[in-house]
């Protein structure tokens, strides 16, 4: 399955590219834009996990809406974008193969970019919900659900965020994302959301 | 001839009978060995008069006892084209005619509107070889509310007679529903009849409800419940009077299971770190881990003596049923055919243990204890969280039909499946609860 794009991160990795012709001149970037936008992630993360289930209907293409709200691109129509195009673009889902709770690659770079995010904004905590598609007996799925969602804390410890601000929550497979029998849905479903408190 | 006619009290039924989320039933396939029974239509008169419909019952009787006997695998009731007459009145029973067909027993009755509008109801079942009335019931002023139940009574008495084995048909079973709302789920956790009719709720929630327990003495439930944002164990008084929060420690608190003596009860706690199994005193609240393992141990359930405990752990790597001794702790594996075996449930007597087994898709596997023989005995989609009836007979199961989650019902030598269905959203946790005196 591909990975979908949610939209506010889209638009975050728009907005960076957009002002970063002149990033390579800079040694250093700019704390306070960092801070600030950093702000606007974590702001938009206590978003993500709905935008992130719209953003999964669309199969092989992410639409990207309401730019004229940010102002900073395009001219407010809609626009079409191939995730391929996009690069350092993060969503605060990890994703999980079956009956695993080994974090892969993909999900290790998402971690470590948000937790980058977390330690600029030390006052911020997250909670991380662990599901897991809808085979087997959904107890079993609970502590699997709870045994991801801790694969996801370690990570982020590694990363060097403080266990304080961590908590763990699974809801096993009581909640997925895409109410379908499928292989696809049930690669969506196996996962563990970030969450802004 | 003798005819006994044994005069009945009916219990007030405690659960109103709130039809609308009534469960419907299909049947999945029939059993080929079925001994068939007749049942004759019963004709409805009014107190002498030759009755209309308007003097009939909106629940038919004989269709609800058909389709009990039918639901155990063991029985199957002739279609009414299959009849080759309707006896009203022992007297007109042709013998030899039934035996011709090769029919043992016959069950016939008749219903009289009162004029209060109840019932008064007669049921006699006959022993055609012996000739004989072997069951005579006679019930009076009966409310519509009660038939279903009035009927359920009949079959377990049929059942006993012809297997000398108690019914389960009077049972009630938990379930939990989840409705979809303007894009938000809905659960509700019911208790219905053992043929998912006469549902009512006992539980809404946004939030997910699962695993429902019974009390040994059918008057209480324990589940899990999320509607803080996290599972904690719950304890409910049926009556709806007392509801108690009785785990909610850090972590996981789950699968509840009560102990057969209705004093303990066994739970999946992580508060250590990992999923583990713990055994809390119902009166103190203290805890006993049982297992402490890094891997996931959950799904614990009693065995019937009380002194070991099955439940599923990936110490492993992948899911297996383990057996844990609560005096000595010793363990041992119980489950070794397949990748997958998990949610495990003992049966009444304690012989087979019934769980949810995955090679090629997951289905419902019973190991016998006795002989070490494992059968697959569903064949339907996505099965799991199988509950034993409470005479062992019969398996309530969860599973997947046409991309929703559904239960069924599997008689234990696989010879009869039935699904059972609401009329929308989905059914899950399924938990069969025990005989109620």
């Amino acid at each position: 399955m591909t990975k979908l794009l949610p939209i506010t991160m889209t638009i975050l990795a728009l907005s960076l590219t957009a002002c970063g012709g002149d990033t390579k001149k800079k040694t250093e970037p700019n704390p306070e834009k960092i801070e600030k936008k950093s702000q606007q992630e974590i702001s938009d993360l206590k978003k993500q996990a709905e935008e992130a289930r719209k953003a999964k209907q669309e199969k092989d293409k992410v639409e990207i809406i309401g730019l004229d709200k940010q102002g900073s691109l395009g001219d407010g129509d809609s626009k079409e974008v191939d995730p391929s195009e996009l690069s350092q673009v993060f969503e605060p889902i990890i994703h999980f193969q079956y009956d695993q709770y080994v974090v892969d690659d993909n999900g290790l770079a998402s971690i470590k970019h948000y937790a980058t995010i977390l330690q600029q904004n030390l006052e911020e905590t997250i909670t991380l919900v662990g599901h897991t598609d809808e085979r087997g007996t959904p107890e079993y799925n609970i502590a699997l659900g709870e045994k991801r969602a801790k694969s996801v804390q370690e990570a982020f410890l590694l990363y060097g965020v403080n266990i304080k601000r961590i908590e763990i929550i699974t809801l096993g497979e009581e909640e997925p994302l895409v109410d379908e029998s499928t292989e696809a849905a049930w690669a969506e479903n196996r996962r563990v959301e970030i969450k802004i408190k | 001839m003798k005819k006994i006619i044994i005069p009945m009290l009916v219990l007030l039924s405690l659960w109103h009978s709130l039809t609308l989320a009534d469960l419907t039933i299909e049947i999945d396939n029939s059993g080929n060995n079925a001994l068939p029974i007749a049942i004759i239509p019963i004709k409805s008169t009014q107190g002498g008069a030759d009755g209309g419909t308007e003097n009939e019952p909106k629940t038919d009787i004989m269709a609800v006892i058909s389709a009990d006997l039918l639901r155990s695998g063991k029985f199957k009731a002739l279609s009414i084209s299959q009849l080759p007459a309707q006896p009203q009145l022992i007297d007109d029973i042709d013998y030899l005619q039934w035996r011709l067909l090769d029919v043992d027993n016959l069950l016939m009755g008749s219903v009289v509107k009162t004029a209060k509008g109840l019932y008064d109801i007669e049921l006699r079942f006959i022993d055609l070889l012996r000739k004989k009335e072997v069951i005579g019931k006679r019930w009076t002023g009966i409310g519509e509310k009660q038939l279903r139940r009035l009927a359920h009574k009949m079959s377990d008495d049929i059942y006993y007679e012809l297997t000398g084995i108690q019914g389960a048909f009077s049972t009630k079973m938990a379930y939990v529903t989840v409705k979809k709302k303007d894009g938000k789920r809905q659960y509700t956790l019911e208790i219905a009849d053992s043929d998912g009719y006469n549902s009512q709720p006992i539980l809404k929630s946004t939030k997910p409800i699962m695993s429902p327990s019974w009390s040994p003495d059918g008057q209480k439930l324990a589940y899990v419940s999320f509607e803080n944002d996290h599972s904690e164990i719950f304890m409910q008084d049926l009556s709806g009077k007392s509801r108690q929060l009785i785990a909610s420690f850090k972590g996981i608190n789950g699968s509840p299971s009560w102990s057969k003596d209705g004093r303990s009860m066994v739970m999946t706690l992580s508060k250590s770190g990992s999923a583990d199994i713990y055994l809390m005193n119902l009166k103190t609240k203290k805890l006993r881990q049982l297992t402490r393992n890094y891997a996931i141990e959950t799904e614990a359930v009693w065995s019937p003596n009380g002194h070991s405990l099955f439940f599923n752990s990936d110490r492993r790597g992948k899911p297996q049923i383990f057996q844990v001794f609560l005096d000595t702790g010793e363990m041992r594996r119980i489950s070794y055919e397949g990748r997958y075996n998990a949610n495990p449930a003992v049966s009444p007597d304690g012989r087979y243990v019934a769980m949810v087994h995955a090679s090629g898709g997951y289905h419902i596997g019973l190991l016998d204890l006795y002989t070490k023989e494992f059968n697959v005995i569903t064949n339907t989609y996505l099965d799991e969280s199988p509950s034993f009836s409470p005479n062992g007979e019969m398996i309530l199961y969860a599973m997947n039909h046409k991309g929703k989650s559904r239960l069924a019902v599997v008689a234990i030598d696989n010879s009869m499946t039935q699904i059972l269905s609401t009329q929308d959203g989905e059914v899950r946790s399924p938990s069969w609860g025990p005989f109620i005196d």
